[in-house]
């Protein structure tokens, strides 16, 4: 498109029908400079979790990671080391490599929070387009029941239901869809109520279509970018939030390595003094993976979603 | 504006039923019985005791009984005894912890808009500048960096590099003020560093919009000194969206006095939750669900009807 209006040119047919979109996309995060911070953050981040511990398939391992150390080996005769380059950022009370510990926490901490995401906008996203676009004593009743839900503090809400269920990875993330899927549910059901006054959609109804096809095929494409926007920052909530569940002591259960349970492991009172980078270490991966969400998330909000930009 | 107030607590208590049903299925869900959960650790008990025991708590009664007793226990104030403390009432515990954690959070909240505040107008005056790059650095950090990540190193270095340690315990403020004040600003910096993100940002939006208003162009050109402008014109112009966004954070506020008590070992609310949690003491946590849920729905309910107060254009029809 460019080329076509350096020549002065309209751009062809072609050119019009077919933007790549990940080109678009890369262009544009090179207007936003943070974006693109963000975007380089999130790359580090996610090949740490793709291949740092390495891929085994059936228990074999056919790609070797780049972690130096077996995550859970106790090597107690060289506890509280600080950083050398041997092991690069120290080892932890038990002596485990807190770099192994690091990159293998990578892995199940993303997890968690695209999972969770995943899941809970899904769920969101479907209550929020049934309640907005049906309308009447659905919406009266569903919509107050997830008032109800988001009345109760997150914290409050999760932990409650960590103590009923059994802490494990995907407990976890069924737990966090119900803190995601209410707010989802409600961003969704406003852009429904705009959208489906919109002409298209009166045209679309007029033609004929069911109201199920006007639903998933008119109104939902036009919800794409504010759903996207949400899902973005919400997996850096979600990974907050598991962070904060496991320094409580509720997260993940050992032995995975999570990002929140060694910064609880670390931050015993006396281990921080003595050994602060058993603390830090986790601590900034955490704020660096968030940051890189949260940078990402508003520079799509700047270029998807304009009409968001005030909730910043 | 009577008639609004009417209507919103109306819904308000339709909502804090709908809180009240869910804290109480949420227990319903949990594996064994309330009084497993207790007996776990008292040795042997014979099938007997055990239906004695349970026809005593009323729990071998049918869901929805259980259910209308607890509602109508809760109607008359009465949210039963905590399951632990066999001789505490769930409420009693709620208001004895509650001063801690309403302190808490009172001064956070001062503290989070005392940075947020002059960061965020700043940040517009001056858009990107030197101090606007500084101030929504500070903004996307805040947000990022864990808040109990954030307390432990507060905890530890300010002890280390200041000698300043939170003492074990908090003195009430009506008799010892100074070192009440002293337990009580490191937690309350921890919370409101991180509150002050969300609310830094959404001031420096707000008034980046309202620069642009004709009015303050007006008052500008009429010869107003432009400090005056600021906070006359621009800053009581944007005071809306600020508002909203405080009782917004409310929830997660209390969901970080959680977190926060823990560290500095303040026995709040945030601390009752975190253990009754902890011990499974059902009637508990659904007291202070209940208790935490109707607190929110207020403080929404306020905000709501602040903006009238704040900004005479707004009236309620």
């Amino acid at each position: 498109m460019a080329k076509a209006a350096e020549l002065g040119v309209l751009p062809t047919w072609e050119e019009y029908r077919r933007p790549n979109p990940v080109l678009t996309a890369l262009g544009l995060l090179r207007q936003k400079p943070l974006g693109l911070l963000g975007f380089a953050l999130l790359l580090v981040v996610v090949f740490c979790a793709v291949f740092g511990p390495g891929i085994s398939i059936g228990g074999t391992e056919i790609l070797p990671g780049f972690d130096r150390y077996d995550p859970n080996r106790a090597d107690v005769l060289n506890k509280e080391k600080s950083p050398t380059m041997d092991h690069i950022f120290g080892t932890d009370s038990l002596g485990r490599d807190v770099y192994s510990r690091i990159i293998h926490g990578s892995r199940p901490s993303l997890q968690v929070g695209i999972y969770a995401t995943l899941l809970g906008t899904l769920v969101g996203t479907a209550i929020g387009l049934f309640t907005g676009y049906v309308g009447g004593w659905w919406d009266m009743i569903i919509q107050r029941l997830m008032d109800g839900v988001m009345a109760i503090p997150p914290l409050v809400l999760l932990l409650s239901l960590v103590s009923i269920t059994s802490p494990s990875l995907r407990n976890i993330v069924l737990i966090l869809v119900v803190f995601i899927a209410p707010s989802t549910s409600r961003v969704v059901r406003g852009a429904v109520l705009t959208t489906k006054e919109s002409q298209f959609i009166e045209a679309a109804r007029a033609m004929g279509s069911t109201p199920l096809r006007v639903a998933l095929r008119h109104v939902l494409p036009n919800l794409f970018a504010p759903i996207m926007v949400l899902a973005t920052i919400t997996i850096g909530g979600a990974i907050l939030v598991e962070a904060s569940l496991s320094f409580l002591g509720l997260g993940v259960p050992p032995p995975t390595p999570t990002w929140g349970s060694m910064l609880s492991r670390g931050t015993g009172a006396s281990s921080i003094e003595r050994a602060p980078w058993i603390a830090l270490a986790p601590g900034i991966a955490i704020t660096v993976t968030v940051v890189g969400f949260n940078l990402v998330g508003d520079a799509l909000r700047d270029i998807l979603d304009p009409r968001l930009r005030k909730t910043g | 504006m009577m008639q609004y107030v009417v209507r919103r607590l109306l819904l308000g208590v339709v909502i804090i039923s709908l809180v009240a049903l869910i804290s109480f299925l949420m227990i319903q869900a949990a594996p064994g019985d309330t009084l497993l959960a207790r007996l776990a650790q008292g040795g042997r008990v014979t099938p007997a005791e055990l239906e004695e025991k349970r026809a005593q708590l009323g729990i071998d009664r049918p869901i929805f009984v259980q259910f209308g007793d607890w509602v109508g226990g809760l109607l008359r104030g009465d949210l039963g005894n905590s399951l632990i403390f066999e001789d505490r009432s769930v409420t009693g515990r709620i208001v004895d912890t509650l001063p801690k954690t309403l302190e808490l959070v009172i001064l956070s909240t001062i503290l989070s808009l005392l940075i947020a505040i002059p960061i965020g107008v700043l940040s517009a005056v001056k858009q990107d500048g030197v101090f606007d790059f500084f101030g929504r650095m500070f903004a996307i950090l805040g947000l990022a960096i864990p808040n109990f990540f954030l307390g432990i190193v507060v905890v530890v270095y300010f002890g280390i590099w200041f000698g300043i340690s939170p003492p074990a315990t908090q003195p009430s403020i009506f008799t010892d003020p100074y070192d009440n004040l002293k337990a009580y600003v490191l937690p309350s910096l921890v919370l409101g560093v991180s509150m002050s993100a969300v609310t830094m940002r959404m001031t420096r939006a707000t008034v980046l919009e309202v620069l642009r208003q004709d009015f303050v162009r007006t008052a500008r050109a009429k010869g107003l000194r432009s400090q005056a402008v600021l906070i006359r014109h621009v800053l009581r112009n944007s005071l809306v969206p600020i508002v909203t966004v405080l009782g917004n954070q409310f929830a997660f506020l209390i969901g970080g006095t959680v977190v926060v008590e823990q560290i500095f070992g303040i026995r709040g609310l945030g601390d009752l939750i975190f253990t009754s949690i902890n011990s499974r003491d059902y009637t508990q946590i659904m007291g202070n669900t209940l208790f935490v849920g109707t607190a929110v729905v207020l403080v929404n309910l306020l905000v709501d009807v602040s903006y009238a107060w704040i900004d005479p254009r707004i009236r309620y029809a």
